[in-house]
């Protein structure tokens, strides 16, 4: 199977920049951790048991520790590559070799996710050896199927802004829209219980807080497995017509093409 | 009257054996193909670049006029133009890369924009200028993923692929990253990824491009050698005139998107080779002052050695007179480079269809 041994690839150039790989994340971890504790030290009164938005000082680290690590998950690497390849001429590669374009994207973007999974997993090892994080494991392993669901949804998201390619001479605007809005209403600038209620009602129809705000919460504990169950169902139900979508748009976008740089 | 009946009879067998043996046979149909570009033009100027984000104007180029040709199994056919002659636009075409804007293309009997994966399991492309294996890896990684793309058995690969890296020589190169590797061993490594699935046809867009001349000769001779034993149909653009020379036996013209000659290459350089050049050394010892002649042209002097051009047919007397009044040590009488006859052939704008 290509796909196996395309995985197995990726996998290997991906560890093979693995000083990058860690840098990359332990550099944004800490520099967000760091925002986030100074930020929230000052807004929460000291001494208190105070809670903004059902959070308190404690939970409010913890849930910008897992932060960076499910961003990573959701958003794989950022890295234009799609629209890249557009724009260079290198997706004349998929149309010869009998492979799908979004696919080995999909593959290649897959794989970074899984692997941050497994930095992850690594990282909240290596952190529970100094600062004991009481979380437990099930919830972890269902926040990462929660994650890399919302990987999926964000993937076909941004491979739409991606895929404007084939009609603009530049997409990087609308990546950096769509990553802003997602991170927004997403919950990873700041939790979503933060803001007014009605509000939050709406976002619930959006697949914006399954990306990032509903994976650290479960993580955290603190959503219930039938309310995890119907997250899980609207973002499968979002996917049906994002891949449709992405369809339509790549074979629209094909017919434009011109293979330049060939 | 008799005879009248005899040709008829003739005739339609002909047309006949043609219509049912000939064409069937061709794995590569093209009728009436046109392809037009949409292209956004924009003045200069700040002012103009304003105004365009409002008012866009676009024009429409046509970059393939009404082309019509078919290829049979194992001919290998040069196809040659000037840059923006639509050579590679049609490379693309027949590939399946771009859509048509008319006419039909039939490539082993797909529709090449279909993509269907059967038609792409059996034709290949390979770009001098374009890299299609992966920067990033080794060229035994992607081997080893083209092969699983391809779905090619196991025994079938290492068995080609030890065939191709041996008659290509970069056994030692096969664990470097391609982005580390040498222009001329990229391209290698590129005619390998390819070919490894033993393609029917195989289309080469400038593959000799930017490559020594060692390198150049390597990717002459292994294209001959692969071409004696696997017979694919290979379609060839390239602007080396060496490459066409050595290559190719059938060529087609493209100039300005039409299909300006399809047929034997040493038949069009025959009909389109108008002159010669005769080049004389002349005995240093004794010294000349009057080189000019009634039926040469002198095109070149350099110390004892001269350059004459003879027009065709004209060779015999102005040996005489270049004997009589010269003299001479050596001579020797040259062809005009097929480089100048293919640039005269796409600026004098032939027709023919010579097969």
């Amino acid at each position: 199977m290509w796909i196996r041994e395309a995985f197995k690839l990726e996998a290997k150039k991906i560890i093979s920049y693995r000083v990058d790989f860690w840098m990359q994340f332990v550099v944004t971890a800490l520099a967000e951790m760091i925002m986030a504790y100074y930020l929230w030290k000052n807004v929460f009164s000291p001494n208190s048991n105070e809670t903004i938005g059902g959070y308190d000082f404690r939970k409010m680290i913890m849930y910008y520790l897992f932060v960076p690590f499910i961003t990573r998950i959701v958003q794989s690497q950022n890295d234009w590559s799609t629209s890249r390849e557009i724009y260079d001429g290198s997706l004349t590669r998929y149309l010869i070799y009998p492979i799908s374009f979004t696919g080995y994207k999909f593959l290649q973007k897959s794989t970074f996710s899984l692997l941050s999974c497994v930095q992850m997993l690594l990282a909240l090892a290596a952190i529970q050896i100094f600062v004991p994080l009481h979380l437990d494991l099930v919830h972890v392993f269902w926040g990462m199927i929660a994650a890399l669901l919302g990987f999926v949804v964000y993937f076909y998201m941004n491979c739409m802004m991606e895929l404007f390619a084939f009609w603009v001479d530049t997409v990087w605007s609308l990546g950096v829209m769509l990553r802003f809005i997602a991170l927004f209403f997403g919950g990873a600038m700041v939790p979503l219980s933060l803001f007014p209620e009605k509000f939050q009602t709406v976002l619930k129809f959006t697949p914006f807080p399954y990306l990032f705000s509903q994976p650290i919460r479960i993580i955290l504990g603190d959503v219930s497995y039938p309310d995890m169950l119907q997250s899980f169902g609207v973002c499968l139900v979002w996917l049906v017509p994002l891949m449709l979508l992405l369809n339509l748009q790549l074979t629209k976008g094909l017919k434009q093409y011109t293979g330049v740089g060939l | 009257m008799k005879d009248h009946g005899i040709n008829t009879a003739f005739l339609l067998l002909a047309t006949k054996t043609y219509k049912l043996v000939i064409k069937p046979l061709a794995m590569i149909k093209v009728e009436n193909l046109s392809k037009t570009f949409k292209v956004h033009q924009k003045a200069a100027g700040l002012k103009e670049s304003i105004k365009s984000l409002f008012f866009r104007k676009w024009i429409e180029k046509k970059a393939l006029d009404n082309v019509s040709f078919q290829i049979r199994p194992g001919e290998l056919v040069g196809l040659i133009g000037a840059n923006g002659a639509g050579k590679t636009t049609l490379v693309k075409i027949l590939s399946g890369i771009i859509h048509s804007s008319g006419g039909q293309v039939s490539v082993l009997g797909f529709n090449p924009w279909d993509r269907k994966n059967e038609f792409r399991k059996q034709i290949s492309l390979i770009m001098g200028q374009k890299a299609q294996l992966w920067w990033d890896l080794p060229a035994e990684d992607c081997f080893l993923l083209l092969k699983e793309i391809y779905e090619i058995p196991n025994d079938q690969y290492k068995a080609t692929l030890k065939e191709l890296v041996d008659a290509l020589d970069v056994a030692h190169v096969m664990n470097i990253q391609i982005r580390r590797l040498s222009l001329g061993e990229r391209m290698k490594m590129e005619l390998i990824a390819a070919l490894l699935h033993q393609p029917k046809v195989v289309f080469l867009d400038e593959p000799t491009i930017g490559l020594d001349i060692t390198a150049q000769k390597s990717i002459r001779k292994f294209i001959l050698e692969y071409r004696k034993r696997h017979k694919p149909i290979m379609i060839l653009t390239s602007h080396y005139m060496e490459d066409i020379k050595k290559l190719c036996e059938r060529i087609l013209i493209i100039k300005n998107g039409e299909l300006k000659y399809d047929g034997d290459l040493n038949k069009i350089l025959d009909q389109y080779r108008e002159d010669k050049i005769i080049t004389v050394h002349l005995d240093p010892d004794k010294p000349t002052t009057d080189f000019e002649m009634e039926k040469s042209e002198l095109v070149a002097k350099e110390n004892a050695t001269l350059k004459y051009k003879v027009a065709k047919g004209n060779e015999g007397a102005a040996l005489t007179e270049i004997f009589r009044k010269l003299d001479v040590v050596d001579v020797k009488i040259e062809e005009d480079d097929i480089a100048n006859i293919i640039e005269k052939l796409i600026k004098r704008e032939p027709t023919g269809r010579g097969l």
